[in-house]
């Protein structure tokens, strides 16, 4: 989701002449049909439980098939580790531009063979990090072209408390935590869920949670479900987000201004939301507490969320993906060849 | 002739390397290499197929083969079977969804992989199965004609699936001879088939 939500970011900011199209390995694709953008799924051999080896070459057949078809003059490619099947798309089709779109914050020591594809690329656009300065992986000092963090969503696109609350069907009245943590148990106090929703309670908070199956799972009758995309719009329903620390997530809490408790996924394998996490704790932008804090982490939040939250938007550097999407305009006409900044 | 062969006839060399082949997704891999690497040879061929890439008469895949087949044994040998469903409407896919998965249940004899025109992932995801989505007609505006951009998907699936046969879709059901060659699967095995 993480992929289509930047790649939809650049493309709200493309002139309404360009035409964006979408292949996606994520089931979640259908969202771009609410932007009026096509799309087309590609399965991901994690998807059809296929061995990468037979999988490598239904995906280099199925892009080589649709580039030829759509015709684009640019193709970005969002993700860390572009597949094998890019370098022979190119081949077939050399009059189109491709673009890496490549997101920092690796994990240090780990997969930095994957910067020699660059030259699979006429283009590497890098989309910011508001942690930028605690990223000490291999793509951090790697030619690229520097944008500031992206979101899909922006202050101006937010709607207010009640909007928001209408929007997501949520009692207008009283306090409201939302846990944004991925799949889990929320009955287990004893996980982060659990103790987040545990904590909310405790504070007085009704529990908000974006995955069906956690909200079905609730033993507790006040446990809401979400769902809206971006849900970023409707951020200030929320009294606080606890929420993983995902490139999107991260910048979506900080940039809108939402007070936030951040609580890393361990089990990434590349993406280092520890680090993203304990620099904005640093900053003073949010909470990153440490395994049993969580009671206290939602008291002061609720208390000081809001001095935190302005100042993690104070330090906001703009959305990137105005900048982002120029340049893809600036790819498309031949004005950057190979003249990465 | 007990010392090199097996019961029902098949040398015990190629039986036993087929099973440890077979047993793994890394050698499997390998197999389609090799496969490819003895063609014009007709006997080499015929060896590396049977041992690389075959169980009986069904090719060998590492294919999701969903819920209902999750604890046979070896699903990898299960044949693939497309159904095709495009054009079906939206509102007649859950229905079309229960039917498969019944027969599923039933035989524990296949793999489905559904080929729509209209997204489905939930429902889909729900019996995990693969599934492929296809540009629908309506909403085509390519150079190339619709029919021959599906036909060319249904060939890329036959491929990369190698799938065992394809079943057609009529009026949001499974069209009937179709559904009896997926009935059959209850008790005839293509993958004990002996070709040995």
């Amino acid at each position: 989701m993480g992929h289509l939500t930047r790649l939809l970011a650049y493309a709200a900011h493309l002139p309404a002449e360009v035409e964006p199209y979408v292949l996606s390995l994520s089931q979640a694709v259908p969202v771009v049909a609410q932007f009026g953008y096509r799309y087309e799924y590609l399965p991901s051999h994690g998807a059809l439980g296929m061995t990468s080896a037979l999988w490598q070459p239904l995906f280099q057949e199925r892009l080589i098939e649709t580039v030829g078809r759509v015709r684009p003059r640019v193709v970005v490619f969002d993700g860390t580790h572009p597949y094998r099947g890019i370098d022979a798309a190119r081949e077939v089709h050399p009059g189109v531009r491709w673009v890496w779109s490549r997101r920092g914050m690796w994990k240090p020591g780990l997969n930095g063979d994957q910067l020699a594809k660059s030259a699979w690329f006429d283009e590497v656009i890098e989309p910011g990090d508001m942690a930028a300065e605690a990223d000490k992986g291999a793509s951090a000092t790697a030619p690229a072209y520097r944008v500031g963090p992206v979101t899909l969503t922006d202050r101006e696109d937010l709607l207010s408390r009640a909007e928001a609350r209408a929007a997501l069907g949520l009692p207008a009245e009283g306090r409201i935590g939302l846990i944004s943590l991925g799949a889990g148990n929320i009955n287990d106090t004893s996980r982060d869920i659990g103790a987040a929703a545990a904590a909310l309670r405790a504070a007085g908070c009704a529990v908000a949670v974006t995955d069906v199956a956690i909200a079905a799972a609730a033993h507790a009758s006040d446990v809401h479900l979400v769902r809206a995309y971006p849900l970023a719009r409707c951020y200030a329903a929320f009294d606080l987000v606890v929420a993983a620390t995902g490139y999107n997530s991260f910048h979506e809490v900080l940039r809108l201004g939402v007070p936030a408790i951040l609580i890393p996924n361990a089990g990434t394998s590349l993406d280092d939301q520890a680090a993203r996490a304990t620099y904005a704790a640093q900053r003073g932008w949010a909470l990153a507490p440490e395994a049993g804090g969580l009671d206290d982490a939602v008291r002061t939040m609720l208390s000081y969320g809001a001095d935190m939250a302005a100042a993690a938007q104070h330090a906001d550097p703009g959305n990137g993906a105005r900048a982002a999407a120029e340049r893809l305009l600036a790819v498309a006409v031949g004005d950057v060849e190979g003249g990465r900044v | 002739m007990t010392g090199g062969r097996t019961s029902d006839g098949k040398p015990r060399w190629l039986v036993g390397a087929a099973r440890t082949v077979r047993s793994s997704g890394r050698l499997s891999a390998l197999g389609n290499r090799a496969v490819g690497g003895v063609q014009g040879n007709r006997t080499l061929v015929d060896v590396a197929t049977r041992v690389f890439a075959f169980s009986g008469g069904v090719p060998l895949i590492y294919l999701k083969g969903g819920v209902a087949v999750a604890d046979v044994p070896n699903p990898e040998r299960l044949p693939v079977v497309l159904v095709n469903a495009v054009g079906a409407a939206v509102e007649a896919i859950p229905g079309l969804i229960e039917e498969v998965a019944g027969l599923q249940r039933e035989t524990l004899g296949f793999r489905p992989v559904l080929l729509v025109s209209v997204p489905c992932f939930r429902e889909v995801r729900a019996q995990g199965w693969p599934m492929e989505l296809v540009v629908p007609q309506q909403e085509w505006d390519f150079e190339q004609e619709w029919e021959d951009y599906l036909a060319g998907r249904v060939a890329m699936i036959a491929t990369r699936y190698r799938t065992w046969g394809s079943v057609g879709v009529v009026d949001g059901r499974l069209e009937p001879m179709g559904r009896r060659v997926l009935q059959q699967l209850a008790t005839y095995r293509p993958w004990e088939a002996s070709f040995l």
